[in-house]
């Protein structure tokens, strides 16, 4: 596309001459002859097709509807014929070709645009009568280059000219430059990332130390108001399975001396106890809770210790539920279930207190 | 109209041999073949312009299934007649 202009009459006849290898004016009156048997045949509706180029034939246009864009009134567009070009296969591809080639040499111009530039600096360089060599080119400062100041005042541009240019041929030094700049860049970010995740981690871990002496607080608590339900297991649902052990384990025990005198006789009952009836079969998921399972078929979520009663053959410790254990849920009765009753109300605790009493 | 009739024709118009008038042709065809190749704009005279022209990427919908394609951006030979061309012909 380089050379691109407009080929006249007169030019193309020489192209014709040239190729043909008669005269200009044999080339001149085929021409012309030819120009007046596409516009006959074109006349009379039929196409002329010139072998290896194309086809020039006059196509209908149906009448149509169109409307006066000044005034809005509809006119009708007359059925027409109009010429029309259709190239063959063969030249259609050398065409979108010709567009390859051209794209390629776009890809590559740059580069050797580039590098041009370096030649020349080098070469006006060399003739100030210096004469330094291509290696010191891009490193000296300011008053030799003329053409291209800004090569020389930011190195970071300079190596990026030297990287993309071949001929500018670099010893080891500027080309390490770059590197030096990526690994310290790489060290900083991945530090950064290391205080980012410690910070994080650290603020985690004084939540759970809170969490801990908040539970500690709570169950000092507990101790004066005696008979007071047990209000912190409801709230397990908001605490991870392992911090409950160190939540849970205080309170208990608080509690533990005023329900073992009142569930002592029923004691043994209470450790045959079994369960024939089952409500549903589930599998722990990733963060399931046995207090939320309860919740959801009991709609206590007290009522867990008879999940993990029902379960002691699966579940080790009422803290350390596997991801994948198929459970099943107990069928309870309608006592069990309201918590109205004193004796229920005591087995619940009694069997809280016997779980939470487990070695982990 | 095929090769062989435009060629008698052209031959018996300008009273030159077949040979030379076929000769001619496909002169004629590289020379314009290889100037709009080339990237030139051939003016011909009474007839019209061909040009090489970019025509460029557009999104097309499948007729079928809706689907939206990019159709990459090439270069294309373009017709455009002479005035008195079209004029003639109407």
């Amino acid at each position: 596309m380089k050379q691109e202009h407009k080929i006249s009459w007169v030019e193309l006849r020489q192209i014709v001459a040239q190729n043909a290898g008669v005269s200009n004016k044999d080339a001149a009156t085929f021409l012309q002859a030819l120009t007046d048997e596409i516009i006959a045949a074109m006349k009379a509706g039929d196409s002329v097709r010139i072998n290896h180029f194309g086809t020039f034939r006059a196509q209908q246009v149906a009448s149509r509807r169109s409307v006066n864009v000044s005034t809005g009134e509809q006119i009708e567009l007359p059925a027409h014929f109009k010429p029309v070009f259709a190239p063959e296969v063969a030249v259609r591809t050398a065409v979108s070709g010709q567009r390859k080639r051209k794209l390629a040499e776009g890809n590559v111009d740059p580069i050797q645009k580039l590098s041009e530039q370096a030649d020349e600096i080098v070469d006006i360089l060399a003739d100030m009568g210096q004469g330094p060599k291509a290696e010191e080119v891009v490193e000296q400062p300011a008053p030799q280059a003329v053409e291209e100041p800004q090569v020389v005042e930011e190195p970071q541009a300079a190596e990026a000219i030297v990287q993309s240019s071949p001929q500018v041929a670099e010893p080891a030094q500027p080309k390490r430059k770059p590197r030096l700049w990526l690994t310290a860049g790489l060290t900083v970010v991945f530090f950064l990332i290391l205080l980012i995740g410690l910070v994080f981690f650290f603020q985690y871990k004084m939540e759970e130390w809170f969490d801990a002496l908040r539970a500690k607080t709570e169950g000092t608590e507990l101790v004066i108001t005696e008979d007071e339900p047990f209000d912190i297991i409801e709230e397990e649902d908001t605490i991870p399975v392992e911090p409950t052990v160190i939540e849970e384990v205080k309170p208990t025990k608080a509690v533990k001396a005023p329900v073992k005198k009142a569930v002592a006789k029923p004691r043994n009952a209470l450790l045959q106890r079994e369960y024939t009836e089952f409500i549903a079969t589930i599998r722990l998921n990733e963060g399931s809770r046995l207090a939320w399972e309860a919740y959801k078929y009991y709609g206590r979520k007290d009522l867990w210790v008879y999940i993990y009663d029902a379960n002691r053959d699966r579940l080790k410790h009422h803290s350390k539920i596997k991801t994948g254990t198929t459970i099943r849920i107990p069928k309870l009765t309608q006592e069990q279930l309201e918590q109205i009753t004193p004796e229920a109300q005591h087995e619940v605790e009694y069997l809280t207190t016997i779980i939470m009493e487990q070695e982990p | 109209m095929i090769a062989k009739e435009l060629i008698a024709r052209l031959s018996s118009r300008t009273g030159m041999t077949k040979e030379k008038t076929t000769r001619l042709m496909e002169a004629t065809a590289t020379g314009l073949t290889q100037t709009l190749t080339a990237g030139n704009v051939v003016q011909w005279m009474n007839l019209g312009t061909l040009e090489n022209k970019e025509r460029p990427a557009r999104t097309i919908v499948h007729p079928k299934t809706g689907e939206k394609h990019v159709t990459p951006a090439k270069q294309v030979i373009t017709f455009r007649p002479s005035v008195s061309l079209k004029e003639s012909l109407k």
